[in-house]
């Protein structure tokens, strides 16, 4: 029996030039969270995307794409007992709601410095529906795409896939 | 905002009790009776008959109508009768939760339940002003026109949607929990959404002239789909097979669920949804429906 919440675990570490790139995710969760309906936290089980600093210049400004709205990076795919796989990504709310991505603008006040980027799984209600998410394994899959698209320091986050449990 | 029309027979101001008259007659229902009344309280899936466009106005999007929580009872004399559809809404203050809705400013209960309360009464107005009338055939009881009569309601429990209010100024510069954009109210099928109360369009402030926010949000609270056209993310738009077999595209822009110019639900096509209800609560419960036409 898997207590919740479990810690968040890594899995990509990659170096952008002068940022060092890590995503890690809550690999176990239960409905309520993946769901969006918990009360308490809504960042007690998400992704986050750490940015640290090994050499950008103090103050420099550069582009960030987070893989946000979830419906043009993330898809999910239920692992059925037969060991089939069935995607239940949907998008429960249009673009026009979520925006399209946008870069945003990021700098480091210092070396060494890690600026996060936390996507709660509230946000999964914007692409499975409530029905879909019941107890079992998932692979959640990320698309690739320009994560720094410019400068110095610009490079591509490769597509992963992480498995996740819903209990 | 326009008024219901004053020559209308409908009645716009069902209290609870009236609900519950209803609910009683519902319960005593015999299957396949033509002076009965049905009710259907819950979920009503995906008819599948809305498609939503890509920009091209041709290729649908993969967004088709949304499932929705709702109460819809159907009753009749034998020959005209209502179709109501009620809908309990708990509001949740999350004006302070600046952790899930950053720029939130909080409001208190007292202000915010003064604000909430103008909220149903808008929703009606927009929606029981054209008013949508059904004309049902079925084998058993010929034809039968019924009113549609739209009833929203706060409650404390036993709701069909739970909404998050919050108060930010307009739309807001960063996202929510969600990662959709602070300010801006949405719904989440089935059940669940959030109001911006800080929006210039909600009903809740004191500037009645532009009162369609939540009227629109409540079109999606019925499984209906944006129409405005919108190039830039693809969306051109949508497209409604009816009952009686009829289709239409459509790419408005000025209606209620475009941007809103015309505040009130006038076309034929926002009942779709609610005609389709209709006919299942009738079907589930012994009625042959042959033809449903949205007057």
């Amino acid at each position: 029996m898997t207590t919740l919440p479990v810690p968040l675990q890594l899995a990509r570490g990659f170096d952008c030039g002068s940022v060092h790139v890590e995503l890690a995710y809550t690999p176990v969760t239960d409905r309520a969270h993946v769901t969006g309906r918990a009360d308490g936290d809504p960042f007690r089980d998400r992704f986050e995307i750490r940015l640290t600093n090994r050499g950008l210049p103090d103050g420099m400004v550069f582009d960030y794409q987070s893989p946000t709205p979830l419906q043009f990076f993330f898809s999910v795919v239920r692992k059925l007992k037969d060991g089939s796989l069935l995607d239940v990504t949907a998008p429960q709310i249009d673009a026009h709601h979520t925006g399209r991505p946008q870069p945003r603008k990021m700098s480091f006040a210092r070396a060494d410095e890690t600026l996060t980027d936390r996507i709660s799984y509230f946000a999964f209600s914007t692409i499975v529906a409530d029905e879909e998410l019941v107890r079992g394994e998932y692979l959640v899959r990320i698309s690739g795409f320009e994560m720094l698209p410019a400068g110095p320091s610009a490079c591509r986050f490769e597509p992963i896939e992480l498995p996740l449990t819903i209990v | 905002m326009s008024k219901p029309s004053s020559s209308t027979t409908v009645d716009y101001t069902a209290r609870p009790v009236d609900i519950t008259q209803l609910r009683n007659r519902a319960a005593s229902a015999t299957p396949g009776c033509c002076t009965c009344a049905y009710r259907k309280s819950g979920r009503f899936g995906s008819f599948n008959k809305i498609h939503q466009l890509r920009a091209d106005g041709v290729t649908p999007n993969g967004q088709r109508d949304s499932s929705w929580m709702g109460e819809v009872i159907v009753e009749s004399d034998g020959t005209r009768g209502t179709v109501t559809v009620f809908t309990a809404i708990k509001a949740l203050n999350k004006t302070s939760d600046t952790t899930s809705y950053p720029e939130t400013t909080a409001l208190n209960e007292e202000d915010i339940a003064a604000r909430i309360a103008k909220i149903p009464p808008a929703i009606e107005r927009a929606w029981n002003a054209r008013p949508y009338r059904l004309k049902i055939t079925d084998a058993q009881c010929g034809e039968r026109l019924f009113d549609v009569i739209f009833i929203v309601r706060m409650v404390q429990s036993g709701e069909h949607f739970t909404i998050d209010f919050v108060n930010v100024p307009g739309m807001g510069t960063t996202e929510d929990v969600r990662r959709i954009q602070t300010g801006r109210s949405y719904i989440i099928p089935p059940d669940r959404g959030k109001f911006n109360l800080g929006d210039p369009r909600s009903a809740s402030d004191n500037n009645a002239s532009y009162d369609c926010l939540e009227p629109h949000e409540y079109g999606h609270m019925i499984g209906l789909k944006d129409e405005y056209l919108d190039v830039p993310h693809d969306r051109g738009g949508v497209k409604y097979e009816f009952p009686d077999g009829t289709r239409e595209t459509v790419t408005s822009h000025d209606e209620l669920m475009g941007i809103m110019k015309i505040q009130t639900a006038r076309p034929p096509r926002y009942c779709v949804t609610v005609a389709y209800a209709a006919i299942a609560v009738l079907e589930s419960h012994g009625c042959a429906v042959t033809d449903c036409e949205i007057l």
